[in-house]
């Protein structure tokens, strides 16, 4: 048989993360968790893949949350193993009927420090191998004598307040812990985020319904309302019940969320056609405590978190029965299917987190400070403006096909370069006593470029790179400021 | 060794409305896949059969699918036969290229 034909053992995935390193020791590092497994101490790495250097997005992918969901550990090995493979072979990666090409997997592997850990929950995973094939939760022990947390309702997100699917019980399969953070298991992806600041996105992977899921978890999403969110006590105790309550998430947040889950849902489709939904993970069913709020929360806590795009999948369907939901057999074709189907959709979340501008910047070896101030110039000055978040939009939805299209042309790529250095000096520049403008030279070689991308772009690309076109010959004597009001 | 456990049934709730669906994902149950469509508001969910009794008289349905005995007992493997079988199918697609 040309595929595994068994789920693989906790050692097993150990031992997957280790060979792999010991393959592709030059752009891949095997990262130990600082923090052992309460039952049967555990070590715990993340397999760090990336050959770019300097300031890089991060992504984090975790599976084997909940020790049942067998498939998707596996899942997140394989993926390991076609990103490191592709890369080291210039190969394209073929999920299905989706093609990724070489060119798209090189520019993770270069424009991404992507951090996957197949298997927050070995513990777990054990024990349903050995005794329970159902068991959702860690292994650790409660004070009353029972064992286990649930580990995606114990991080610090309105983790006291027990929202919707969220027990106080320790005998349940939902029990929220101790103490927010009660686990090792838990306190390690904190660590990971706390280490690692860089990351800027993150996907939990579960099962099982042909989900993927974006925050917020504890309420209906609103956008019009600031005062109404997690942090605010005057609404403790009433989120996560109808009426009343919504939780806030700026508009613009949640337009990228939407924007990124639609393409994750498409990436998935291409590999055979299965279509999970893309809604908020209330529409799940109301919980607190989880991953991903906890991730994407982070950055509204005063202490200048980054801002993490999080996201849940709920992988494999669910018209089969619960059992075939969980534990898919792992030589059956079909579900052969599903672990492909979460490659595809992983491999496009993390498309969506490589920067274009960050890129051209690194490739001109910018210093951090520039690239970092570029960054903050956009999260809190051009996002506060109509045309900034029209910009900032096209760079999100586009700019990975933008960046492609400039790898390909070394005369854009140098275009771009000088674009960038120009634009940069006027952002940096834009508190001085005499910010400078941007002058008809600056505009004319941003046009040139535009016009020479469009040629070979998509007709979306081609839509909105006309758009910015005529938009810039309004930006003519002004500065960075002035643009943006 | 195992912890002890009451048998267990997996099941699909149906609930009235979706206040229905909000109120029983309180109970403290073993529920995981929600979906709300046209034919109504489901939860699947994995409950002993006390349980099962308390929901019908809270006025849900519940659809019994099969008790918790797994239907097969998959196969476990080591890290070397995995790579086996990967790189195999790896090394197929670039046959096919």
């Amino acid at each position: 048989m040309a595929v595994p034909d068994g789920y693989m053992t906790s050692d097993a995935i150990e031992g997957v993360l280790a060979l792999l390193h010991a393959a592709y020791p030059n752009f891949t590092q095997l990262i130990q968790l600082p923090e052992i497994t309460a039952d049967q101490q555990r070590v715990i790495h993340v397999l760090r893949i990336g050959a770019g250097t300097g300031d890089l997005n991060g992504v984090l992918l975790v599976g084997g949350t909940h020790a049942r969901e067998l498939v998707n550990p596996d899942a997140l090995v394989g993926l390991a193993y076609r990103l490191c493979w592709s890369y080291e072979h210039n190969l394209d990666v073929t999920l299905g009927q989706k093609v990724w090409r070489a060119a798209d997997i090189r520019l993770l592997v270069e424009g991404l420090d992507i951090f996957i850990l197949p298997l927050l929950n070995p513990d777990g995973r054990e024990y349903v191998r050995l005794y329970d094939p159902w068991w959702r939760k860690n292994r650790g022990y409660n004070a009353d004598g029972s064992r286990g947390t649930d580990l995606n309702r114990n991080y610090d997100f309105l983790w006291k307040w027990a929202i919707g699917q969220t027990s106080t019980n320790p005998s349940n399969e939902t029990y929220y812990g101790s103490a927010p953070f009660s686990e090792p298991e838990t306190r390690n992806v904190r660590w990971l985020l706390d280490t690692y600041p860089n990351i800027n996105g993150f996907v939990d992977v579960h099962s099982y319904s042909e989900l993927i899921l974006f925050p917020w978890g504890d309420d209906q999403n609103q956008t019009t309302d600031p005062s109404q969110n997690f942090l605010n006590p005057a609404w403790n105790g009433m989120r996560g019940t109808t009426g009343g309550y919504g939780e806030y998430i700026p508009a613009d947040d949640l337009g990228r969320f939407t924007d990124m889950a639609s393409r994750v849902h498409d990436a998935i489709a291409a590999v055979r056609g299965r279509s999970y939904t893309a809604e908020q993970g209330f529409q799940l069913y109301g919980t607190s405590g989880a991953s991903s709020d906890y991730a994407y929360s982070r950055f509204f806590i005063p202490g200048g978190h980054t801002k993490v795009w999080a996201l849940d999948f709920e992988s494999n369907r669910g018209d089969r029965g619960s059992q075939y939901g969980f534990q898919p057999f792992p030589y059956d074709p079909d579900a052969l299917e599903v672990s492909k189907e979460v490659q595809s959709g992983l491999i496009q979340f993390m498309t969506s987190c490589v920067c274009v501008v960050r890129e051209i910047g690194r490739s001109l070896a910018a210093t951090s400070e520039i690239l970092n101030g570029l960054s903050n110039f956009r999260d809190a000055e051009m996002m506060k403006s109509d045309r900034g978040r029209k910009w900032v939009d096209l760079l999100d939805r586009h700019g990975t096909e933008a960046l492609l299209l400039l790898r390909k042309d070394r005369a854009a790529w140098a275009a771009a370069g000088k674009i960038f250095t120009a634009a940069a000096a006027i952002v940096h520049r834009r508190e001085s006593a005499s910010p400078p403008k941007i002058d008809r030279s600056l505009v004319t070689q941003m046009e040139r470029l535009a016009a020479r991308l469009e040629k070979r772009a998509s007709p979306q690309l081609k839509h909105a790179l006309a758009d910015v076109r005529r938009d810039l010959r309004k930006v003519v004597g002004k500065t960075a400021r002035q643009v943006l009001n | 060794m195992a912890d002890e456990r009451p048998n267990r049934f997996f099941v699909t709730i149906i609930a009235p409305d979706r206040q229905g669906l909000i109120d029983v994902v309180r109970r403290d149950l073993d529920l995981f896949a929600s979906r709300s469509d046209k034919s109504g508001h489901r939860i699947d969910g994995l409950i002993t059969l006390e349980d099962v009794g308390k929901l019908v008289e809270a006025g849900y349905q519940v659809l019994v699918a099969e008790t918790d005995r797994p239907r097969y007992r998959h196969r476990f493997i080591g890290a070397e036969e995995w790579m086996k079988g990967t790189l195999a199918e790896l090394k197929q697609q670039r046959k096919r290229r």
